[in-house]
């Protein structure tokens, strides 16, 4: 499959995947080439993507999308520190495991790594070229989203 | 009610599944972390069901399976993944699962299938 169409079918499926276990109204912004990711505190979670092709999918989350997500997942606050890190690594690998099962609809088979998840500051560099895009509540940044394939 | 044992690497995980089930009425006599431990669990606590995590570190959810049919042939294990392709979910079933649920999922799917699964 080419490139470009591969990226396009990534990109739709894991946004797919992002409503679907977020059971949100979001919008998804413009997509972008990026070689590298900076996080600016919350939540980032990297999923190793095995199978058809190689990469990884980052997930990076704010704290507040990630109180809302299980509030509606699970009507419940999150007040513990280790539970938070616990719901948001898991947040990670369901939208990562969604994100494949919709690519598997088009064909294309997947496997995930569990996911590595950082919190803080940070920024990935150097990682083989990849597609990006925030995915927004109304105005409000909830998550970006990337995916970087190899090959 | 079941004695379940409860097995996902993640620890909101555990903890929401055991509120469903409990909440449901039945008892949780295990919770795990890896495969590894499930299957160590699962020979001393002998439970009716077990609820599996497929994506876990140490062992994975369907190595576990496997182990655990070792252990007892009459297990009752459902798979419980974020992952939902026909192919993994025909190998557990294969593999001798009893049933494939999809995270995200919610009480009252995990009742039903508790209730399908071991009457």
């Amino acid at each position: 499959m080419e490139k470009s169409l591969l990226f396009t079918t990534a990109l739709n499926g894991s946004f797919q995947a992002v409503l679907t276990v977020l059971q949100g109204d979001y919008e998804r912004g413009a997509p972008r080439l990026v070689t590298q990711h900076r996080i600016d505190g919350g939540y980032c979670g990297v999923v190793g993507l095995l199978g058809d092709f190689k990469g990884r999918l980052i997930v990076d989350m704010t704290e507040n999308a990630i109180s809302k997500a299980a509030l509606t997942m699970y009507g419940m606050e999150i007040n513990d520190p280790d539970m938070l890190v616990s719901f948001s690594s898991e947040l990670v690998n369901m939208i990562a495991g969604n994100a494949c099962t919709n690519l598997s609809n088009g064909g294309i088979h997947l496997d995930i790594t569990p996911p590595t998840l950082m919190y803080g500051s940070s920024s990935f560099l150097g990682f083989p070229e990849g597609v990006s895009f925030d995915v927004f509540d109304g105005d409000e940044r909830m998550l970006t989203l990337t995916v970087s394939l190899e090959g | 009610m079941a004695r379940v044992l409860v097995v996902d690497d993640a620890a909101f995980m555990r903890m929401m599944l055991t509120n469903m089930l409990v909440k449901g009425g039945h008892e949780v006599v295990g919770q795990a972390e890896n495969g590894k431990q499930a299957v160590a669990m699962y020979g001393s606590l002998s439970p009716d069901l077990v609820t599996m995590d497929i994506t876990m570190p140490e062992m994975d959810g369907l190595a576990a399976l496997k182990s655990i049919l070792v252990l007892d042939s009459g297990a009752n294990v459902v798979m419980c993944s974020a992952m939902g392709q026909q192919s993994m979910v025909l190998e557990a079933i294969k593999g001798g699962a009893k049933d494939f649920i999809v995270k995200p999922f919610d009480e009252a799917k995990i009742l039903e299938t508790v209730e399908k699964v071991v009457g």
